[in-house]
Order: structure tokens, then C-alpha cells, then sequence
């Protein structure tokens, strides 16, 4: 061992506990005085106390038929036969979620058609289903919520199992370019509502054997399922627990979306500051999955979550890689700076123009008085109206579609901002700043991340209108205090850099593709493996 | 949760206290100019940046001046506040120009220790004392028609850094002067010529058909700006004791090593076919040491040791290069040595040490109590230091610098 | 158990001290004490510092013996759950004391210089919530706040120095001696109260930074830091302004940006730069805050820590409230008296230990 090393392990090195951040919701011991500690939900009781069965395939029906109101509805099919003439049996099925001609070609046929006296279902699934991806099951509530999903049931008289075999046939929509996150260079493919179709994508683009993809109830009482991607022997245990944990506690009527899922599973729910990543990239989801992270797809959502994620995976882009280093870093500085100004620039200004004008130039003074000569309102109001104004162009511009949303957007910018400044009802400074701030806002990829950063420019401005510099400190200590303390499954939002970790690799600049094959906050497995041996 | 919800409460109950003031709502001060009043101790002027869009259609230049009599600054706030739809805003004031009278009588104390933290004026402002009246020099200095007149402001400032030639010094090296008495003060001397003929001037005249010219006699200056720099006001402490000219100025940075470059007008006395001609000499600083230290029976002495690089500016062909060198180092040194002298028995005289020997004495003082008992102003009458010049003939180089 | 403690790292935990030195260092001082008999503050400041570290390593050290990870169980242990409270005390009250100083100077800066006719509590309305907030999230995040504005406020700092550089001379600096030996030697010793408490906060979350071992280790760096710093600072200071004129200015680096004649923008940046200085300030509070309830709740076996910051807030806001409201010289009385006899509260704990310390040793 070196001096220099003795003096680095001496005075330098911290004795190291366990190297992973805490989990906020592993506390242990007495609740707090004030609030209270999150609640941990219940884990799907369903699953734990099995359904039996009937063996009475009449009595089935029946059953079915009262579960199912048939003498309204008449969605589930329920056609009885005989298996090799002779044993009774009662196929289900969801009229449009099934492939009726799968049925019909590969498991009636074939079970109608046989030859034998064995009607196990297990000696069936062996010797005449012809659809791979068939199973028994013994709890008729699984069954039925897999009916549900578009699978078919084989209930065979005396027989206290079933048969399920994948027959999904409902109409969905193809793959198709990613809507939202666009790039000009790199995969065009998006997700689609398809669960199967959105594992395949990930599965393409990593043909790994630890690839783990685990499907799950949703927790949502219309029993839609979701599936959790993770890398086996990278991903650290201990946030695939947590992951599972969570999802545990989801107890919502209806789960339609992976925004419910997001709210009801991330650390601070009523928090601006989104704690995970939407995405509906499959490139982009599989290079999470690659570093260590977990992805969660929602069947019938075509975006999925990536977790756990700090500031700056938010702040990436799919494109900062798919370009060369150069190119990559020079936008990935133009994004940071872009957000700064975004959020800084209309509350700075506030506070110079209503409180220390000193340190305004006189040219700039004399310009911004000579635009608001004729302006009615105060400063501060004309900043709000406009920021307002500037929102309302933007959400209109997003929900009307395609080329009318991209004329409003023009008309709102331009047109109305000329009329407002020839109408005295704004100043061209003021007008400029807004600008400027709106298109630094739109600098930042993630759009819930967007929307985040537009409050905190809100939030900012009225501080820079009440306490001018003093107001802007105010606000951006309890934004970044909130931000330091944000922990998003236990990992800190703003890690790598405060908390420091080994990451190697540049924050705000694009670093080499080569180098850490993990995020170093996310505590994988592989880290672990690699620090021990450099221990 | 909760706390964030009081604590966003209680800021926005609490913090409308801050009472903003939009930026339009203000004339921003631009110089501020002290005389003495008629029926008032003083007579204020404040000269105001006017927006841009006004200065396009006036022709009047960029200033607005506001002026009255009072007896206080805040006075004259007030009352000139009461006649405008708008406050008066300091925080951009960058010159403070002192008529010659107020001056003298030390006015400089009253305005910069009760006036600048309350009118949140700037201690980076600079001093400029007015050979008469310091409402004619801001008005000669914003007569003509420029736009942005922080921008002349700034003109002359950096022109003081190019040369080194005036003496520019902001407030803060006032109160310095002033509490510690280990120098004094030294500021501009603005002058001011009545009957120059602006550009403004003559631009009026050229479109109503007549001569700008006609009136002007020969030998004056025409155009350009009718208030300037003049030479340097010395202070003894807060009052101002005396002036010197800008010949003057220049050996006076010159002794403060604060020189950048100037041009020397003189007398060729070197014999020859040139004897008696006039000659430029280009300086420049090639060292500035100065050497302190007690003599054996007590007195304080100082030696100032300058090098200066120079060179003849016009090239007089009935003077040799080896002429030019052998006068340069031997009657140039003297002529500066006694230029120096000189100036240093002015400001002797006028009490001011604009010099900063002051500064010099208190280096070998050990405590603060030392240097108390020294009583530096008391011995300042009966100083005498040494200057010694050395002159490096580098024509070639001052050339370069000059261009 | 909620003591929002977490774990932070080395960098945090040297941030979040070193910057708390700085701050009570170079913003905090009283300048009609500090600049009374000449200007060695430079070397005073820093050294003080480095004093400052001897009890806390001593307290460390007894921490080690006593197998705490922090300086409450350490007291707990050693005296007993009576007499711990009793002596954890006199530093809560000092930590209290080392977070108001710097917020009194920054508002009555910000009242007389940058904001026109604003009174205290609007300016403490800005500040006080804030400086809650933060100690109420807990160390993890004072100490994540401290790493992101440490590398702002060293940036501000040197700026405003290095815009004042046309203006250095070193005459300024002298006399040399300043006040002479006692003076310079009473000075320095005076000037630790104000460092022993931030330093002896490290021990008091010895456990969010894994332990007494840490605590000392960053509270060595810190000190090393800030004094390296403090000195830079007040270095610049004495250069650009001589003593007599600083022992008049209640913040002298605030005001070095107003020494250059030119205006351009870059060199008006003395109020953002202000602002910038507070957040480091408000963080430092924050720390001091939550040490404090920290030591409180742990010495009083409080199974949470937040009813402490909410008392201990308030005892901040009437300091503060105190500081600015009263006439400023009664402050500076306050002040001169707890730094003659502040520091024995300080040290109190690792006196107190001393006996558990040495019986350790027998055995």
C-alpha cells in the first residue's frame, strides 16, 4: 500500500455500513408524532384461499351463468360436449377476447375427436390439446379471470380441474411509431395496449437468459394484468421486493393506466416531481431494464414504467445516446440549460424589474420602460397572464390533433403574441422572456417532467413577485430541499450527484458509451460483485 | 405535507411586506451634482436616464435634469419626488459631481455618510469635483445627443483605465481615505467650456440654413462634449484643499505607479540644430518601487523609484537616435524628477497626501496603537521624499503602445 | 422511530460542516469585535477552527471507546438518563445560538442594504419557514442540499474576490500585528465557540454517517476545508478594505463587489451573489437545527425528532427575531459574553465523559 493510498484509506475513507440507500418505507419501530407512515397494502388475499371447482358440469353452468348474468349477457360462450363421445365437458370462453376458430380447430375438434377412455385433464393436455400454451388450474377464480382475458376453459365432467389454453384472438392496434418521444435518429417502434405484443418488443432487443418477466395481478378489481421486467442477478433484490411490495398495496375499482399504477406505488404521491419514467420506447425500456432497473407494463397501456429513476434519467433522452459523443453532449447541455432557463429566467427577471433594478443596465431599463409604457396591468400580473396564456396555447396545441395542434400552436405564438404587445395588454420584453422560458421548457424530454418544471416556474415567478431574490431563494431551497429528500424506491432522486455515488461517468455532459454498465445509485448486483472485488 | 401548506401560507401572508416597485415606476439617477444653494445650503441636480423611445423624437439628448434647492439630499428628494410621476431610483448613480464651494467645505461627508446605504447608492460611484458649478458640468456632459448617457459615463472611466491619466476614484476609497488617514483623496477636476459649439449644436444650425462656425473664435475647441476632465482636486480628508492640472494629474499617477500611457509636450533642450523645438515624448511604466524606513533619528523617509519607458513621438531628423537617447536619460529623467518634486510640494501644500505615503508609513508600523501615535497628518507638513527616476529609451515600444 | 436521520456520505457530511464553519466563520462575525484591534482574522478564524476540532475529537474518541455511533447514546451511556439531558442542554442552546448568527447578519444586511423600507419579519418570513423546512426533512437532505450549493456558493464567493482583485493592496493588511499577541490569542479563543458546536453536530449524527469514526474523520476534513477557505476569504477582505473601515461594515464580502468602477453587469451581481451566500446560511441553520433536536430527542429518549425541530424552530425565530429587532449592540454584547464563557457549555459533554472514558480504558 502507498502513502498516498494509507492517507486516502485513513483520513479519506468512510468505514462503509450497507452501501444501498434506505428504502423510506423499511423504517422500523413506533410511528411518528406527527403523520403517519404509509400505508403497506394487503397482498391479493384471492389467490390464497383456491375456489374449488364443481365437478358437476350442470352445476357449472349454472354457476356461471348467475356469475355472468347470461340472461342479459351473452358474451361468455358456454357450449357443451362430449370428449370422445362419451365423458361431458363444458367449454368457456369470451366472445371476441377468444379466437373462435382457434377453439374450435385446436382444442374442440381434437377433444371430440378422440380416441380413449382418459379424461385427466393433465392426460388430455398431453394427448389432445393442440395449443402450446395450455395449463390446468384448479381454482375457478383464476380460471375465470383468465377466461376474462381471453383464454378458454375445458371443464370436464368429475373432474375438479380445468383446461386453459391460450386462445387470445381480440382486435388490437399495431405496432406503430412512438407517438410522443420522437427521435431522428434510433428505433421508431412504440408500445402498443398489448401486453404480449410489449414483452415481445423488450424481449427483441434483449435476447438475454436473465431476462425475468413476471406477470402479475394488477391489483385493480378488473383483474387487468400487468407484467414486471427485471434482469435476474443484476437488478438488486431488495428493489425487486420492494417493487412486489408495492404493487401488493394497489387496491383501486379499475386499473386503466400506468399513471394509476404510478400514483398508487411511487414514494411521494402528491409530489410535482414525477418518480418514475413513462415511456412508450421499447428501446428505451430495455436499456433501463439493461442497467439494473425494473420496467412495469400495464395490459392495455401502451407505456411503461421504468423504476427506479433520478433527475437525470429524467432528463435523458433516447436520442443522447444514438449520437455521436460531440453532438450528444452539445444537446444534452443545451437540455440542461434549456431547463434552467425555463424555470429561472420569467422569476429572475420579476424580481430584478420589482426589486433591484439597480442591477438591470440602464439600456436594458430604458428598453423594458419604453415597451410598457402604454401597458396597463402590473408587471407581475402581465407575467402571470402570459405564462397562463403561454399554458393554455400549449395544452390546446396537445389535444387537438396533428397539424391543427401544430397551427395553434403558431397562431397562439405568433399571432397573438404580436397582437397582445400592438394592443398594449403585454410588453415585447416581458413577451421575449415568457418565450424563451417556454421553449426552454420544452427542452426537457419527459413530459410529466415538463409539466413539474412549468409549476416550479409558477411557483417561482410568484415568489420572485413577493420577495423578489429573497422570494426565488425561498422557493428554490424548498423545491431543491424537497427534490433531496424525494427518494424514488429507495434510491435518491438526485443521485448520482447529491448524494455522491462511484458513478464515473459525466452528469450534465454525454459521457462514452463504454465504461459503467450500471447505474451506479441503482445498487445492482453486478456493482455489488464488482466493488467487492475492488475491495 | 401539512407543513408545506403553512409554511407556503405563512410566506404568502407574511411576504407581501416586501412592497415591490416595478421598474417603470422609478427615474433611474444617473449623476447626482452638488452645489451651493441661494436661499438653501445646496443645490442639487440629478440628471435621469431618459427611456429610449423618448430620446429617438427630443433631440435633446438622453438626460433628464431635475434640480432644486435644499438643505439636505433627502430633502431634495423629497421635493423634486413631489413634482414627478415617478421615485427616484439611486442604485445606477455613477458619478457624484461636488460644485467647487460645497467641496471646500467639505460637503463630500455630509452626502456619503448619512445618504448612501439609505438611498441604496452604490460606494462604487465616483467623485468629481466641478471647477465652478456642478449643474454646468452635467449638463455639458449630457448636452449632446446621445442616447445612452451611463455610456459616457463609462466613456470616461475607461478612458481613465486605458491612460491612467485622470484620477478617478470611487467612494469606497473616500471613506477609506477618510477613516484611516493614511492617505487622502484625490478626485477629477471636471472644467466645463460655455461657449463650446456641440455637435448637437452644430447639426441645429447646418439645418436652419446658417454656419455652426460663425460664431466660434479661433484658437477654441469645437465639438465634442462641453464639460471634461481638467485635471485632479486634492482633499485633506473630507475637504477639498486644492487642484492640480492635467500636466500635473499625469506625474502625479505617474509617482502612484497608477500611469498606463500619456504623451509628454516639451522642450528639446538636448543642443543642436533642435535645441528649443517643442518635442512629444510617449511614456509609459517600466517600474514603480518605493522604499520606506525610518532614519536613525526617527523621520520618516521614502524613496520613489520610477522607471519609465520612453521614446521621442515625432521623429525630428536634425536629432540623432543617440541624441535623443543621451537627452532622454539625462535632461528628460531630471525634468521628471523635478515634475514629481513639484507635484508632491502641491499637494504638500494643499495638505492632501495624494501621494499615499501615508500608506507607506503605516507598513512599518506593528500595531494599531503604533500607528496612531504617529500622528501621520501632524508630520506630513515636514515630509520630504526622494524621487529617482531612470528612463528607458524604448522608442520603438512606446510607438506600439501608442497605436 | 422517526429521527429522519438516514445515511450520507462522506461528501455530504463534509459539505454540509464545512460550509456551516464558512458560514459562522466569514458571515457572522461581528465586525466591531472582529476588526477592533486590526485585521487577523485571517489567521485567527482559521485557526480557530482548528482548535475547534481538539474537543471534538476528544468527544470522538470517548464516543469510540463507549461503542456509540452518536454523541446522545454516547451520554445516555456514560451519565445516565437524568443527567444527559441536563448536559446535552448547553449545546442545544449553542447550536441554536451558532444557526441564528449568520441569519441575524443576513437579514440586517438584506434590510439595510438590499431591500428598501422592508421590515424584519417580512424578511424573516422569507427565511425562517424555509430554514423548518429543511431541518424537518431531516440530515439526509441537509446534507444533499449542502453538496449541490457548496460548489455555488465557493463559485459566488470567488468571483466577488476575484472581482475585487483590481482593488488589492497589501498595505491594508497592516500593521502586521494587528492587536498584538493576547489580543490575537484572546480573539482566536473566543471565535471557537462558534466552531465547536457545528463540529460537535457531526458526533451528534455520528450514526447517519455510519458512525463516531466518520464523524471525527469529516469533522477533521471540514475543519481543514473551511479554515483553508475562511482564510482565502478573509484574506481578500483584509486586502481590499483596512481594518478601521471593516470594524463599520456589517458584511464586508457583500460589499466588495461595489469597489470597481465599471458597471457592467458582471460586476453588479452583488445582490445575487448575497442571495446565493444565504442559501448556505439557511442550510447551516438548518444543520445546526436539526443536530440540535437530534441531541434533545436522543438524550431525552424521544422516539421522534420532529417535535424537537418544531420547539427548536421557535427558539431560532426568537433569536433571530431578537437579534434584529433589539439595537444591534446589544447583540454584539450578547455575543461578546457567550464567546467567553460559551465555550464551556460546548464542552461540556466530553467533560462530563471523561470518567466512562477512563474507566473504559482500565478495563
Amino acid at each position: 500500500m502507498t502513502f498516498s493510498d494509507r492517507i486516502k484509506g485513513g483520513i479519506f475513507a468512510f468505514d462503509k455500513g450497507d452501501d444501498r440507500f434506505e428504502l423510506n418505507e423499511t423504517e422500523s419501530g413506533e410511528p411518528p408524532v406527527f403523520g403517519k407512515r404509509r400505508p403497506v397494502g394487503a397482498a391479493d388475499t384471492r389467490a390464497d384461499i383456491p375456489e374449488r371447482i364443481p365437478r358437476s358440469i350442470e352445476k357449472l353452468q349454472k354457476e356461471l351463468e348467475r356469475r355472468f348474468s347470461s340472461d342479459v349477457d351473452h358474451d361468455l360462450i358456454m357450449r357443451r360436449f362430449l370428449i370422445a363421445g362419451r365423458t361431458p365437458a363444458l367449454v368457456v370462453f369470451m366472445n371476441g377476447m377468444a379466437d373462435d376458430a382457434k377453439v374450435n380447430e385446436f382444442l374442440l375438434r381434437p377433444l371430440i375427436r378422440l380416441e380413449g377412455t382418459d379424461t385427466d385433464p393433465k392426460a388430455l393436455l398431453n394427448g389432445a390439446v393442440e395449443i402450446a400454451e395450455s395449463a390446468t388450474e384448479r381454482d375457478l377464480s383464476l380460471a375465470l379471470d383468465s377466461v376474462l382475458g381471453g383464454m378458454t376453459a375445458v371443464f370436464i365432467e368429475g373432474q375438479r380441474e380445468c383446461i386453459l389454453s391460450e386462445t387470445r384472438g381480440f382486435e388490437k392496434r399495431a405496432v406503430e411509431k412512438a407517438e410522443n418521444e420522437q427521435v431522428v435518429r434510433g428505433p421508431k417502434e412504440g408500445f402498443t395496449e398489448s401486453l404480449r405484443t410489449n414483452i415481445t418488443l423488450i424481449r427483441r432487443i434483449l435476447c438475454v437468459p436473465d431476462l425475468v418477466v413476471r406477470q402479475r395481478a394488477s391489483g385493480g378489481r378488473n383483474n387487468v394484468k400487468l407484467a414486471v421486467i427485471w434482469r435476474r442477478g443484476v437488478t438488486d433484490e431488495r428493489l425487486l421486493a420492494e417493487v412486489e411490495r408495492r404493487l401488493d398495496g394497489v387496491d383501486l375499482a379499475a386499473v386503466t393506466s400506468s399513471g394509476m399504477l404510478e400514483q398508487m406505488t411511487e414514494d411521494c404521491p402528491l409530489s410535482p416531481i414525477p418518480q418514475m419514467l413513462s415511456t412508450e420506447r421499447p428501446d428505451r425500456a430495455a436499456l433501463h431494464v439493461m442497467r439494473g432497473r425494473v420496467c412495469i407494463i400495464l395490459d392495455g397501456c401502451p407505456q411503461a414504467l421504468i423504476l427506479p429513476v433520478t433527475f437525470f434519467t429524467l432528463m435523458d433522452s433516447p436520442e443522447d445516446i444514438y449520437m455521436r459523443r460531440p453532438l450528444g453532449t452539445v444537446l444534452r447541455v443545451v437540455r440542461f440549460t434549456g431547463a434552467v432557463v425555463s424555470v429561472l429566467l420569467p422569476g429572475y427577471f420579476l424580481a430584478l424589474a420589482l426589486y433591484h433594478q439597480g442591477v438591470l443596465s440602464t439600456e436594458v431599463l430604458s428598453t423594458v420602460i419604453a415597451s410598457r409604457r402604454m401597458v396597463f396591468e402590473p408587471i407581475g400580473v402581465e407575467m402571470l397572464i402570459l405564462l397562463l396564456i403561454f399554458q393554455m396555447i400549449r395544452e390546446a396545441g396537445q389535444r387537438v390533433p396533428g397539424s391543427i395542434g401544430q397551427a395553434i400552436g403558431i397562431i397562439g405564438g405568433l399571432v397573438m403574441g404580436q397582437a397582445a404587445v400592438t394592443a398594449n395588454l403585454a410588453s415585447s420584453v416581458v413577451l421575449i422572456i415568457v418565450a424563451a422560458s417556454g421553449l426552454g421548457n420544452f427542452c426537457v424530454p419527459d413530459y410529466p417532467t415538463q409539466i413539474a418544471a412549468s409549476y416550479l416556474r409558477l411557483a417561482i415567478v410568484i415568489a420572485a413577485w413577493l420577495g423578489g431574490l429573497l422570494g426565488i431563494v425561498a422557493a428554490a431551497l424548498l423545491a431543491v430541499a424537497h427534490a433531496a429528500g424525494l427518494k424514488s424506491f429507495g434510491v435518491p432522486f438526485l443521485a448520482p450527484f447529491a448524494p455522491r455515488t462511484f458513478r464515473t461517468k459525466p452528469l450534465v455532459l454525454r459521457g462514452p458509451l463504454s465504461g459503467q454498465a450500471a447505474d451506479d445509485e441503482l445498487n445492482t448486483a453486478y456493482d455489488r460483485r464488482i466493488r467487492r472485488r475492488e475491495q | 405535507m401539512g407543513l408545506i401548506l403553512i409554511t407556503a401560507v405563512l410566506l404568502l401572508s407574511l411576504a407581501g411586506c416586501l412592497s415591490p416597485v416595478s421598474l417603470d415606476a422609478y427615474g433611474y439617477v444617473i449623476s447626482i451634482g452638488v452645489d451651493s444653494g441661494v436661499e438653501k445650503k445646496y443645490y442639487y441636480t440629478f440628471a435621469l436616464q431618459r427611456e429610449l423611445s423618448e430620446q429617438n423624437t427630443s433631440g435633446e439628448g438622453g438626460a433628464i435634469t431635475l434640480a432644486c434647492e435644499a438643505d439636505s439630499i433627502f430633502e431634495a428628494v423629497g421635493e423634486i419626488e413631489g413634482n414627478i410621476p415617478y421615485s427616484l431610483n439611486f442604485s445606477r448613480t455613477g458619478f457624484i459631481v461636488m460644485g467647487r464651494e460645497p467641496a471646500e467645505a467639505g460637503a463630500l461627508r455630509e452626502l456619503v455618510t448619512t445618504s448612501f446605504d439609505t438611498l441604496k447608492i452604490r460606494t462604487s460611484a465616483v467623485v468629481i469635483v466641478a471647477e465652478n458649478e456642478a449643474y454646468e458640468f452635467i449638463g455639458g456632459l449630457f448636452a449632446n445627443n446621445d442616447a445612452n448617457i451611463t455610456k459616457l459615463q463609462t466613456a470616461l472611466m475607461l478612458d481613465k483605465e486605458k491612460t491612467g491619466m485622470d484620477t478617478l476614484m470611487s467612494v469606497s476609497r473616500l471613506i477609506e481615505a477618510c477613516s484611516e488617514g493614511r492617505f487622502d483623496y484625490s478626485s477629477a477636476l471636471g472644467g466645463y467650456d460655455g461657449e463650446l459649439i456641440t455637435d448637437m449644436e452644430q447639426k441645429k444650425a447646418e439645418s436652419e440654413g446658417g454656419d455652426p462656425l460663425e460664431d466660434a473664435q479661433k484658437g477654441d475647441r469645437v465639438g465634442g462634449l462641453k464639460s471634461f476632465v481638467n485635471g485632479a482636486a486634492l482633499f485633506s480628508g473630507w475637504r477639498m484643499t486644492g487642484t492640480l492640472t492635467r500636466e500635473e494629474t499625469l506625474w502625479l499617477n505617474v509617482s502612484l505607479g497608477e500611469l498606463r500611457t500619456a504623451v509628454v509636450d516639451l522642450v528639446y533642450t538636448g543642443g543642436g540644430e533642435a535645441e528649443g523645438t517643442a518635442i512629444s515624448v510617449g511614456i509609459s511604466p517600466g517600474g514603480h518601487k518605493r522604499t520606506a524606513c525610518f532614519t536613525p533619528d526617527g523621520a520618516f523617509r521614502v524613496i520613489v523609484d520610477v522607471t519609465l519607458k520612453a521614446g521621442v513621438r515625432q521623429k525630428d531628423e536634425r536629432i540623432s537616435s543617440e541624441e535623443a537617447d543621451a537627452w532622454l536619460k539625462g535632461s528628460f529623467r531630471s525634468y521628471c524628477e523635478e515634475r514629481l518634486k513639484a507635484v508632491f510640494l502641491i499637494c504638500r501644500g494643499a495638505s492632501s497626501d495624494a501621494m499615499r505615503f501615508g500608506t507607506e508609513a503605516s507598513k512599518l508600523m506593528k500595531t494599531p496603537a503604533e500607528w496612531e501615535a504617529f500622528a501621520w497628518k501632524d508630520r506630513y507638513p515636514a515630509f520630504e521624499p526622494e524621487f529617482i527616476v531612470t528612463v528607458l529609451n524604448v522608442e520603438k515600444y512606446i510607438e506600439e503602445d501608442m497605436q | 422511530m422517526r429521527m429522519n436521520e438516514g445515511r450520507i456520505g462522506w461528501a455530504e457530511g463534509i459539505s454540509v460542516s464545512a460550509l456551516t464553519l464558512f458560514s459562522c466563520g466569514v458571515f457572522a462575525l461581528d465586525p466591531s469585535f472582529a476588526y477592533e484591534n486590526g485585521n487577523l482574522t485571517y489567521l485567527s478564524i482559521p485557526l480557530s477552527m482548528l482548535v475547534s476540532l481538539l474537543p471534538v475529537l476528544f468527544i470522538v474518541g470517548s464516543m469510540k471507546k463507549t461503542g456509540s455511533r452518536d454523541l446522545a447514546s454516547h451520554m445516555r451511556k456514560t451519565m445516565g438518563g437524568v443527567l444527559a439531558p441536563a448536559a446535552a442542554l448547553p449545546l442545544v442552546a449553542a447550536l441554536v445560538y451558532c444557526a441564528a448568527r449568520p441569519l441575524i447578519n443576513f437579514t440586517e444586511v438584506l434590510h439595510r442594504l438590499v431591500y428598501d423600507g422592508v421590515s424584519y419579519p417580512a424578511i424573516l418570513s422569507f427565511v425562517i419557514p424555509v430554514t423548518v423546512f429543511i431541518a424537518w426533512k431531516g440530515f439526509e437532505s441537509i446534507g444533499r442540499l449542502a453538496v449541490i450549493f457548496t460548489g455555488f456558493i465557493a463559485l459566488s464567493v470567488a468571483a466577488a474576490a476575484i472581482s475585487a482583485a483590481p482593488s488589492f493592496e497589501t498595505y491594508r493588511l497592516y500593521p502586521l500585528y494587528s492587536g498584538g499577541t493576547g489580543s490575537f490569542v484572546s480573539f482566536t479563543a473566543s471565535e471557537t465557540l462558534m466552531f465547536i458546536p457545528p463540529l460537535a453536530a457531526l458526533t451528534v449524527c455520528g450514526s447517519g454517517l455510519n458512525g463516531a469514526e466518520n464523524a471525527g474523520k469529516t469533522a477533521a476534513v471540514s475543519a481543514a476545508a473551511a479554515a483553508f477557505a475562511a482564510c482565502a476569504v478573509q484574506l481578500a477582505i483584509g486586502l481590499v478594505y483596512p481594518y478601521r473601515v471593516l470594524s463599520g461594515l456589517l458584511m464586508p464580502l457583500y460589499r466588495i463587489n461595489f469597489l470597481s468602477l465599471a458597471q457592467s453587469y458582471a460586476l453588479r451581481l452583488d445582490k445575487l451573489f448575497i442571495m446565493v451566500w444565504l442559501n448556505g446560511a439557511v442550510i447551516s441553520a438548518a444543520y445546526c437545527i436539526y443536530a440540535a433536536s437530534r441531541l434533545f430527542a436522543g438524550t431525552f429518549a424521544m422516539r421522534d425528532v420532529t417535535p424537537a425541530v418544531a420547539a427548536l424552530s421557535a427558539a431560532l425565530l426568537f433569536t433571530v427575531m431578537f437579534g434584529v429587532l433589539r439595537d444591534f449592540a446589544s447583540v454584539s454584547r450578547v455575543d461578546s459574553a457567550v464567546k467567553k464563557y460559551g465555550w464551556l457549555a460546548a464542552a461540556a459533554p466530553a467533560v462530563l465523559a471523561i470518567p466512562r472514558f477512563r474507566r473504559r480504558e482500565k478495563e
